[in-house]
């Protein structure tokens, strides 16, 4: 027990010891003992519930968070294995490799895909390069280069039909957009001083009719400094479309049955 | 048959609610006790016997987990609600309007024959600051001694030596200075 330094500690100690110190009400305690009991049991009750809701939050959140990271994962090593492929199959492609050269005028300039996105309904897939954020777009059946080209404006599918891509003609391709023009009889029909396929052209595709189109402008010059353009869509070898800016053909129309006929037809396209 | 001990009826407790009542049995008397033997209401006292289970029940986990012994525990949460109570009722302190050197107050009161009533002494250690009550309270009125009360609290058994020592020379002086006339 304590013992004081001094006189006055010991005073108090002493005082302090003697004091009567009221104990609580035995009557009342345990009158509360009983009233409180089932209430602080139906708590405890309670508390587990809430405590087990609690737990098994905290174990589906953990299953959610290894989902989510084993789909990352997954996806992370898909998309690196896609990249793999497409890039060699990019560099393997001579015509290609050659344009994006040219493209650059630094032969050891070194290609990157950015960006890989898929057209499931097209069975295409867009590699977006980082060579003027070029586009290179391959039918991902076929792993074939379809065409490389420079985006016209991004594709929004809730507002347009086609997206298009500004696209590099091969000479083989231009000789074909050519022939294609000149075949039909129609242009074969007018007067002609020249007939040249227009390089850039055009490349898009639709997804109202899920249809490809690689459009090569062609340019026929017709005597008086007069021209039009035919549109060829060199994937299905015909003509889409003309452009008769100068009224060219709007005489002969209503002088030749078959020119009008055929410019119906393109109408319907 | 093996008695379940505090630590076992508390883990089991998240099983089966009704162990818990095992602890409230063994704790709920002794609580309320020191409780109402620090804030000397009955009211008061149940609300935070009460509240001290409700915590108590809160912090099982923690409880577990800690390994300390749970009568510890259970104590250092009610005094602590005490200890929360005392500071919000702030109580207000007679304010002092001369000061008294403690010789100066020894030679009053050995001129003077003085007698010291019970109701003040109560009043005094009421009037006390709260840290310095409960000390005064659990080692002289429920007979704790300083190394228990310095489980309890939290604290190293010289700092509730040294607060029992500063608690009874502020009672000393509050009373004498009493006698005085000088309230």
């Amino acid at each position: 027990m304590y013992e004081g330094d001094t006189m006055d500690d010991e005073k108090i100690d002493k005082k302090l010891k003697e004091l009567k110190w009221i104990d609580a009400d035995t009557a009342l305690l345990e009158k509360h003992r009983k009233e409180f009991e089932q209430t602080l049991l139906r708590y405890v009750a309670e508390e587990n519930k809430k405590e087990n809701r609690k737990k098994k939050m905290r174990f589906s959140f953990a299953y959610a968070l290894i989902g989510v990271i084993v789909f990352i994962l997954l996806f992370s090593v898909n998309s690196y294995v896609q990249r793999q492929t497409f890039y060699e199959l990019l560099m393997k492609n001579p015509t290609e490799t050659k344009m994006y050269d040219d493209m650059m005028m630094q032969p050891s300039f070194k290609i990157k895909i950015n960006k890989i996105t898929e057209d499931k309904k097209l069975g295409i897939v867009h590699l977006y390069t980082n060579v003027q954020n070029s586009i290179a777009v391959v039918d991902s059946k076929e792993k074939e280069i379809i065409g490389v080209g420079i985006p016209l404006y991004d594709y929004d599918r809730s507002i347009n039909k086609y997206q298009s891509q500004i696209v590099f003609l091969t000479d083989s391709e231009k000789n074909k957009a050519q022939e294609i023009a000149l075949n039909s009889p129609f242009i074969k029909s007018l007067s002609m001083e020249s007939v040249i396929a227009e390089n850039p052209t055009v490349y898009m595709y639709s997804y109202e009719k899920e249809l490809l189109y690689r459009v090569a402008a062609v340019k026929v010059a017709l005597p008086d400094e007069k021209s039009i353009t035919v549109f060829v869509d060199l994937t299905r070898n015909r003509i889409l479309d003309i452009i008769d800016a100068q009224n060219v053909l709007g005489e002969l129309i209503t002088k030749d049955p078959d020119i009008h006929n055929f410019l119906y037809m393109l109408d319907g396209e | 048959m093996k008695e379940i001990s505090d630590e076992e009826a508390l883990r089991e407790s998240f099983t089966h609610p009704e162990l818990f009542g095992v602890i409230y049995e063994r704790y709920h008397d002794k609580i309320f006790s020191h409780i109402y033997k620090l804030t000397q209401n009955i009211d008061i006292t149940k609300d935070l016997t009460e509240e001290t289970f409700y915590q108590v029940i809160k912090y099982r986990d923690t409880i577990i987990k800690s390994g300390a012994p749970f009568e510890r525990y259970i104590y250092r949460i009610s005094t602590n609600k005490v200890y929360d109570y005392f500071r919000q009722e702030k109580r207000i302190r007679r304010k002092q309007d001369k000061f008294y050197t403690i010789e100066e107050i020894k030679q009053n009161a050995d001129e003077k024959d003085v007698t010291i009533d019970d109701e003040e002494l109560k009043e005094a250690i009421n009037n006390l600051p709260e840290f310095k009550r409960i000390c005064i309270i659990m080692y002289y009125f429920e007979g704790r001694n300083i190394e228990e009360i310095a489980l309890i609290l939290d604290k190293g058994k010289a700092t509730i030596s040294r607060t029992l020592n500063e608690a009874r020379k502020d009672l000393y002086v509050a009373l004498w200075k009493k006698f005085e006339g000088i309230t």
